[in-house]
């Protein structure tokens, strides 16, 4: 695993400060909407995503959590579903390759099992605005990860360490595949929404950018949109994992 | 004779407990489909250790407020209220509801008490729980519930009602609230039916 500094993850939305009480008081700010930073303490993240192969590993030692005995509401019917049997990966190819077609509910027992944990979103997102190497201009960077977006999901996916190492050491947070987050449940809930979903519109087209802090950022739109689609139990083609270990064990 | 009354006492109990058993080990498995498979352990507004997989048997709306809540959390219980009060009276004992909490730090079973008898839910019908961070975020995450802690002990959530049937298979996901719990409690009365 690497150590992640500690550091402030801005998101990319801002608040209603009339909903914060700590700033209900002031009458400054009352309708001013602000972009509230996250503090993110130290922390250790894996190097590289979970392969297909360290998820063989898993369920041979957790029969739950096999694809012919997980439990509906913890993982859709497309659980695994590129590999060739329960026990059977069936393409040697992508043993080394992230493993997706897994549930946050799997990827969460996966860390758990090893006495790590999934990263919030505030961490993963702390560790992957590391650019790559050093000197890479941050426009140069997004670019990048843009290209990415744009491209189609191979159908058999690269190794992990296929694309970059991050200044922390990290590979892949981006151009290799997405990833669970443990709190990716939280990105709609922006406020205390009287309607289901009234806030989504600050994440998406021009609501979003209408509140943004960073408008350049758009790959982390993209992240934050594709993460409020998600529920726990989907499993998705390019959607895999990689775990996180707090330093005090918390 | 002395003697006699205790050791009837323990026959009388222990029929009892076999009963139970019985009753356990009779009931299906689970379906897959049911948000009971999550195995965590809750504690109730009496301070009681429960499990989900407790509440088989009767229908259950479910959703998850935070009792210190001032804005949208009292609606929600009220959305609750007014959809069992559309049942006819003869079905409303045959369907609970279940409160969880996001709030894990301030919702202790002496507050979440409090809070229902401030707002007169029958411990007969309202259950109140608190869990882990793990475990509400997984509830949420089955009920398809986004939330965040916001700071000064507030939560921004998603305002969903959902309906369980006997076994804690989702029924039915109230859209927003103020829907005026229609489909909700004739979703219910399909269950009773």
């Amino acid at each position: 695993m690497a150590p992640i500094p500690s550091g402030v993850f801005v998101p990319l939305y801002k608040e209603n400060p009339a909903r914060d009480p700590a700033r209900r008081q002031s009458a400054t700010s009352r309708t001013e909407p602000v972009a509230k930073p996250v503090p993110v303490a130290e922390f250790l993240l894996d190097v590289h995503a979970v392969t297909n192969r360290n998820f063989l590993n898993f369920v041979r030692a957790d029969p739950r959590w096999r694809r012919s005995s997980v439990k509906r509401i913890f993982a859709d019917a497309n659980y695994l579903k590129h590999w060739k049997s329960d026990l059977d990966i069936g393409d040697e190819q992508i043993e080394l390759s992230p493993v997706t077609h897994v549930s946050w509910f799997a990827a969460k027992a996966y860390c758990e099992a090893l006495g790590k944990e999934l990263p919030t979103v505030a961490e993963w997102e702390l560790a992957a605005a590391a650019p790559p190497g050093k000197g890479t201009a941050r426009s140069a960077y997004k670019e990048l990860l843009l290209d990415w977006y744009g491209k189609p999901t191979p159908e058999r996916l690269p190794h992990v360490g296929s694309t970059f190492e991050n200044r922390h050491g990290v590979y892949d947070l981006h151009g290799l595949v997405w990833e669970w987050t443990m709190d990716f449940n939280s990105a709609l809930a922006m406020e205390d929404a009287r309607g289901d979903g009234g806030a989504d519109s600050k994440l998406f087209c021009g609501g979003g950018a209408a509140a943004a802090t960073d408008f350049s950022d758009y790959a982390a739109f993209m992240r934050y949109a594709f993460r409020s689609s998600l529920r726990g139990n989907y499993t998705v083609a390019n959607l895999g994992f990689r775990c996180m270990k707090r330093k005090d064990g918390r | 004779m002395a003697a006699r009354v205790p050791s009837a006492f323990l026959a009388a109990a222990l029929m009892t407990l076999a009963a139970a058993t019985f009753a356990a080990d009779d009931a299906p498995p689970l379906s897959g489909e049911s948000v009971y498979q999550l195995d965590a352990a809750w504690t109730d507004q009496d301070g009681r250790t429960v499990h989900l997989a407790d509440f088989r048997g009767k229908p259950r709306l479910i959703t998850m407020v935070y009792t210190t809540c001032e804005y949208s959390c009292p609606l929600v219980v009220e959305e609750i209220r007014k959809i069992l009060g559309r049942l006819p009276a003869s079905n409303r004992s045959q369907v609970g509801a279940i409160l969880v909490s996001f709030d894990t730090d301030r919702d202790t079973p002496e507050q979440m008490k409090k809070f229902a008898a401030a707002k007169k839910l029958d411990p007969a019908t309202w259950a109140l729980l608190k869990g882990n961070a793990g475990s509400v975020r997984e509830m949420a995450a089955m009920l398809g519930i986004n939330y965040k802690q916001t700071g000064g002990g507030e939560y921004s959530h998603t305002n969903a009602v959902t309906v369980l049937d006997q076994n804690g298979v989702i029924r039915y996901r109230s859209p927003a609230l103020g829907s005026g719990g229609k489909e909700a409690a004739a979703e219910i009365e399909k269950l009773l039916n």
